[in-house]
């Protein structure tokens, strides 16, 4: 990708990923879920996750399947109300962009 | 190298990071090389890059986290909590030297952040000194905690101490005292000896001279009584207070230096 993914839009790309799983979901599929967006490297997401975690944006639960421990991210209401903002500001940043880009034609 | 060889490693290089810390971290990556399955482990483990590039991106958020509640300007909440660690990551990103896919958006932070100024040395000099102050927290909160630890013992061992210093003392007092005390029945007993003595002389001759040498001896003994009692209250009482008042005094001091 050419352009660059700010800390505060992975905060929100993490924050959208969390939230469509209700019952939560796990690292590994977190990761994967946010490479369908953009280019993160396997390991970038444990200080973020550990960030929105002590923001209380999300909460961690352990759940055991197939026998072992799993850690779980579920979003919290703080973590929706961020979301939101991040929507909000993305929208209008997105489209002024749009536009630029658009009009420069 | 394979799955718990990676998470041995990884638990060698994080031992002196909080407990809870290492364990969260551990377990999450334990957990994500499990969801990734053995086919995919040797991929993920290679994305990872080394045990060493994922210690120093743990241990990097750590420091970071750890200065963020004093860190708050009117712009700079987000600009300190997103810039530098990840300033960090994406320097030990870059050293390590491999992954193409990360960089991007790593490599992004201070270019957002920064705005404008060259992102290089600016925030490097952040990090250290931030570091710094972290290591001071760290050291000042370990000490507490030692002395936290370490408090039954001293009340322990101080307390056994003190109760001997007050023995001690108490005895000398009463030495004191009872040196004051003999002397002064000394000087009593003597004159009325005397007295005694030089009256019974008319009486009973003998007997007077024999009380009398008595009250001489007794009256001996009072010099000696004296001597004693001048020693004590002028040489070893100011001699003892001297050495009280210098003791302290270097305890006193001890614990200034030791407060700065």
């Amino acid at each position: 990708m050419v352009f660059n993914t700010g800390a505060a839009l992975l905060d929100a790309i993490v924050l959208a990923v969390v939230s469509r799983e209700k019952q939560g979901t796990y690292g590994y599929k977190i990761t994967q879920d946010v490479r369908g967006a953009i280019d993160i490297s396997e390991s970038t997401l444990y200080p973020v996750l550990r960030r929105l975690l002590k923001e209380e944006c999300l909460e961690s639960y352990d759940m055991a399947i197939d026998g072992r421990n799993r850690r779980y991210y579920r979003i919290t209401e703080r973590g929706r109300l961020q979301l939101n903002l991040y929507r909000g500001e993305w929208n209008i940043y997105s489209q002024k962009i749009s536009r630029i880009l658009e009009e420069a034609d | 190298m394979n799955r718990v060889e990676f998470i041995r490693e990884l638990e060698y290089l994080l031992q002196d990071i909080p407990e809870e810390e290492k364990s969260d971290a551990l377990a999450y990556y334990h957990d994500y090389l499990e969801e990734a399955g053995e086919e995919h482990e040797e991929d993920v483990i290679r994305e990872f890059g080394s045990p060493e590039r994922v210690a120093a991106i743990i241990r990097a958020d750590l420091r970071g986290n750890l200065n963020e509640g004093g860190e708050f300007t009117e712009s700079g909440y987000q600009d300190e909590r997103f810039r530098e660690p990840r300033y960090q990551v994406a320097e030990c990103h870059r050293s390590s030297g491999e992954s193409e896919n990360g960089e991007e958006w790593q490599d992004a932070e201070p270019r957002w952040s920064g705005q404008g100024r060259k992102p290089g040395h600016l925030f490097g000099r952040n990090i250290l000194s931030k570091g710094s102050l972290g290591s001071q927290i760290l050291k000042i909160i370990l000490i507490l905690a030692l002395i936290c630890v370490a408090s039954p013992v001293f009340l322990g061992v101080g307390g056994g101490l003190l109760g001997i210093a007050v023995g001690l003392l108490t005895l000398l007092i009463g030495a004191v005292v009872l040196a004051a005390v003999l002397t002064v029945a000394a000087w009593i007993g003597a004159v009325a000896l005397i007295v005694l003595g030089v009256g019974l002389m008319f009486a009973y001759p003998w007997s007077g001279v024999l009380i009398l040498g008595c009250g001489i001896f007794v009256m001996g003994l009072a010099f000696l009584g004296v001597a004693v009692s001048i020693l004590i209250y002028g040489k070893l009482i100011p001699f003892c207070i001297c050495g009280v008042v210098n003791w302290l005094n270097r305890i006193l001091y001890r614990k200034r230096r030791d407060r700065t």
